[in-house]
């Protein structure tokens, strides 16, 4: 059996058969509420934004002119709708908290997660929860989701240059991290 | 120290050229904090891969494809509602209208004129502006038209802002 590829779906959801979105929410729903999860660092609005951006997809698939793949476009609206939800929420200081100069903050969070973490994948994953939320997204999308920098970009609504710019600066504030607990001797 | 932070990120994306690649190993061998620091990125590169992924709730295709079934049926209800009053407002300005034109037959010409209602009209176009003025010049005329006038703006501006409100909505991604 042929399996169905994100265009299929959309044809098919666009001809009116919309009860093929329910395809599209399975094989997008995990990566997306990671995403939000991440982005929110609350589990239920992580939710609630993850049922309004399929809502809004579902609501502008006559719209998606396949100019770029699905997932470039979706991730968008999810990544526009979790920072319109921080911003009604008047989340600012997370929003403020856009750059890595504010080594004072992070010093205390990786104190206190040093202190509970089981090993150091773990570390690492708490770690992240605690950067910046374009930092913290940037190495989601780029190491989990397998996104490339273009992409990224794209759903950023940035520059290639700023997406790598972004994505250098994440990873040396991971790898200073590592480094000052000197986990890479884990390395195999 | 940024300087080795770039060659370092520039190594790890298979970015360097031969010449700086064969440089940058002879400063790895001599160097051994570059060294520790290329191993701790590596570590970063290898592990980011292997975090912890948050999966969804359980039962959410459900939860959204009720959410969406319920959209749609209140963007219907609403589109209805809409319409209904478009409805009202162009039989009102209809009747209004009849009214107006009726009065005004039955004022400038009297009931004595048994010609058709286009004769009627005819003639009354060939009298000129005075006759305009003078119509004019009825202050339950200028209120009929000012209801006119504003039962108008009113479902322009109905239609306007629904449309605005349509293209925001498509144009919002």
């Amino acid at each position: 059996m042929r399996k169905l590829c994100d265009n299929d779906i959309i044809e098919s959801i666009q001809k009116g058969n919309r009860d093929d979105f329910a395809l599209l929410v399975d094989k997008y729903k995990d990566k997306a509420f990671n995403l939000l999860r991440r982005m929110l660092r609350n589990e239920m609005d992580a939710e609630e934004v993850l049922q309004d951006s399929f809502l809004k997809a579902f609501m502008s698939m006559n719209n998606f002119r396949h100019e770029s793949k699905f997932s470039t476009w979706f991730y968008r609206i999810v990544y526009n709708t979790g920072l319109s939800f921080l911003q009604s929420k008047r989340k600012k200081t997370e929003l403020k908290l856009d750059s890595l100069e504010d080594h004072n903050y992070l010093n205390y969070e990786d104190g206190k997660i040093l202190a509970v973490e089981e090993n150091s994948i773990k570390y690492l994953s708490l770690i992240i929860d605690k950067l910046p939320i374009r930092n913290a997204l940037v190495i989601i999308l780029y190491y989990i989701d397998d996104l490339k920098l273009s992409e990224i970009s794209e759903i950023l609504d940035i520059s290639l240059v700023n997406a790598k710019v972004l994505l250098h600066r994440s990873r040396n504030i991971l790898r200073d991290l590592i480094f000052k607990h000197n986990y890479q001797k884990e390395l195999l | 120290m940024k300087i080795l932070d770039e060659l370092l990120n520039r190594y790890i994306d298979n970015e360097l050229s031969t010449g700086e690649l064969v440089q940058f190993q002879k400063q790895l061998e001599s160097d051994e904090n570059l060294l520790q620091k290329l191993k701790a990125l590596q570590y970063v590169e290898q592990s980011a891969k292997r975090i912890e992924i948050y999966s969804a709730p359980n039962g959410i295709t459900e939860k959204i494809m009720a959410k969406i079934s319920l959209q749609l049926s209140e963007r219907y209800k609403k589109n209805h509602f809409f319409r209904f009053i478009v409805f009202v407002f162009t039989v009102l300005i209809l009747s209004i209208s009849g009214f107006m034109v009726s009065s005004l037959v039955n004022s400038n010409f009297g009931l004595n004129i048994k010609n058709s209602f286009f004769t009627k009209l005819s003639s009354f176009s060939e009298k000129e502006i005075h006759l305009i003025e003078k119509f004019l010049a009825n202050p339950n005329t200028l209120l009929i038209i000012s209801s006119i006038t504003l039962l108008l703006l009113l479902s322009l501006y109905f239609i306007i802002e629904s449309n605005l409100f349509a293209n925001q909505k498509s144009k919002s991604f």
